[in-house]
């Protein structure tokens, strides 16, 4: 629209991108070289593993894809609900949050295992895995959102005699949704992380046990395929919540979350 | 329409972790349907306070409020009230319109007579704005849409919090014509908050001077001003009459005893 806004596009995006393209070239002539470790293959390499193999990318990436996605809904869900819950019982606040802090400051290699041994090992053991890892800002979110609205705003619904139903409606909800979708844009990328860690305990399909097999074989190019679908799924993630994010709210509100 | 204000020998004391805060001391007040009246105080001298009691946002520790014969709980719960913070407090997700008709939705359209919102925002010079979000107007602008979303309702006691405190000079002064004429034309009882000597004395019937903390009401001076208003008449003898009148209940006799010689010729009117 306006050129304060098309170049803070510009810097956004464009220049990352620019830089990217720059490294990548400059790998690619050193490799052509020679003259990196044997370990490094040139980007090349990497991009035509998904040429030569299309079939090893998606019936990788759509396992990965799926138990993310369902946990990351899962984790919604109950992120949500129990945020709530905080917030109308003030005296669950403090366990809900401390609950919240506990799950997400244990390390997933640590919990896997245990999750493994109590559910058997399929699919559902990286779902959970992918919810307990992404559920913490979305808890977050929920939480600092309902409880955003101003003393005046909520004596200005007390004046109006709005009922407890009508306060949550025209009130807290939509001031708690800036925060609420800063929380699942944040935790969108923690579901992905979490279900390939999840995968490396003990899964036949998915980005995780892609690499795994890539790294037991030696194969370099495919241990750096499965690094670049990664952060590729990571992103989307966080690109398509930011999408949602920037469609939902119509006004201006940018929020801080904090933990 | 219009409802008389009546408090009845009110204090309210509030629990702190250590100590308890005498806000109000008995106040005492009656304000007669339909009339403006002005508190003016020091600040944290129990204003908002005062407010809140009468809207039923909190209850008195000690005495009674009565709003046309009722008690607050009551009268806010047939919307007697219309409130207007001291900041506009506008739901930033909804249009200037939408703000307007915030109490239409918690009420029911149809469940009580209310005021046109094209007409509203038309008495509040809104025209143009309906569709426009709250950061897009000036600070003026957006207290006036609050003034427009308490008359929504047709309330029949307004209550304003230093409505204008936060406005600049010459955007207070003209936002204090179009109050008074507002309330001219929709008939309310209304009870303004400031802490401005002459816009209490130039808006109101009656202003009722408080003390300091513990806050009660040390004096009370009635204003002899024709209406409507002219910013003329802020030049007369009575408008500077009043004026001294209200600075001597604020600041008792210490301000007088400097000027006795000048005692009818002011030399300093406080500005807004
Ligand atoms: N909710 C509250 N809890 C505790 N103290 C309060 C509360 N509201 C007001 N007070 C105290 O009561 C006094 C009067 O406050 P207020 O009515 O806001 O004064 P004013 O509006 O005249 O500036 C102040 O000392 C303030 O600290
Ligand atoms: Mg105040």
């Amino acid at each position: 629209m306006d050129v304060a806004k098309a170049k803070s596009a510009f810097s956004k995006v464009a220049l990352p991108m620019g830089v990217l393209v720059a490294i990548l070239c400059a790998a690619q002539t050193l490799k052509y070289f020679n003259l990196l470790p044997i370990f490094v293959p040139g980007p090349w390499d990497v991009v035509m593993q998904i040429w030569t193999s299309p079939t090893l990318v998606s019936s990788n990436v759509l396992p990965t894809l799926y138990k993310a996605s369902a946990g990351y809904l899962i984790a919604a869900i109950v992120a949500v609900c129990a945020g709530s819950l905080a917030v109308l019982v003030r005296m669950l606040y403090g366990p809900i949050y401390n609950f919240g802090v506990c799950i997400n400051s244990v390390p997933i290699i640590a919990t896997a295992p245990l999750i493994a041994l109590t559910m058997g090992n399929g699919p559902q053991v990286q779902i959970a895995i992918a919810a307990l890892a992404s559920q913490f800002p979305m808890l977050v979110g929920t939480m600092q959102g309902l409880r955003s609205a101003d003393a005046r705003q909520l004596e200005l619904m007390h004046v109006l005699s709005a009922s407890k139903l009508q306060t949550l409606r025209y009130l807290l909800a939509p001031g708690a949704l800036p925060f609420m979708l800063a929380g699942f844009k944040i935790a969108a990328p923690s579901a992905v992380l979490g279900a390939i860690t999840a995968e490396w305990v003990g899964a036949d399909r998915g980005i995780g046990a892609l690499m795994l097999y890539a790294l037991f074989s030696y194969d370099t190019p495919k241990v750096w395929l499965s690094v670049l679908l990664t952060c590729a799924l990571a992103a989307s993630g966080y690109g398509l919540m930011a999408l949602v994010q920037h469609y939902v709210l119509w006004w201006d509100r940018d929020v801080e979350l904090e933990s | 329409m219009s409802k008389d204000l009546r408090v009845f020998d009110v204090s309210m004391e509030f629990t702190r972790r250590d100590s308890n805060v005498l806000a109000l001391d008995r106040v005492e007040m009656n304000v007669p349907a339909g009339r403006f009246v002005s508190i003016i105080g020091p600040s944290g001298c129990g204003k908002s306070t005062l407010l809140r009691l009468i809207a039923d946002v909190m209850q008195p520790s000690a005495g009674r409020v009565a709003v046309g014969g009722r008690s607050p709980a009551e009268a806010r719960r047939e919307h007697e009230f219309g409130f207007v913070f001291q900041s506009p407090t506008l739901l930033p997700w909804r249009t200037v319109l939408q703000n307007i008709e915030l109490p239409l939705d918690i009420v029911g359209r149809s469940k009580r007579p209310h005021s046109s919102a094209r007409d509203l925002i038309e008495l509040v010079g809104l025209k143009g704005f309906e569709s426009a979000l709250p950061p897009e107007l000036s600070g003026g602008m957006q207290q006036r849409a609050a003034i427009a979303r308490a008359l929504m309702l047709r309330p029949s006691v307004l209550l304003l919090d230093e409505p204008f405190g936060a406005l600049d000079e010459i955007t207070r002064q003209r936002m204090n014509l179009e109050l008074l004429r507002i309330w001219a034309e929709t008939g309310t009882t209304a009870l303004l908050v400031t802490h401005s000597i002459a816009e209490a004395v130039f808006m109101s019937d009656q202003v009722l001077v408080m003390s300091e903390r513990p806050g009660r009401i040390t004096g009370i001076v009635e204003v002899p001003l024709a209406r409507p208003r002219t910013l003329d008449m802020m030049r007369s003898t009575a408008f500077f009459e009043c004026v001294n009148r209200v600075r001597d209940g604020l600041f008792g006799v210490e301000a007088h005893a400097g000027s006795t010689e000048h005692h009818d010729m002011p030399l300093v009117v406080e500005a807004y």
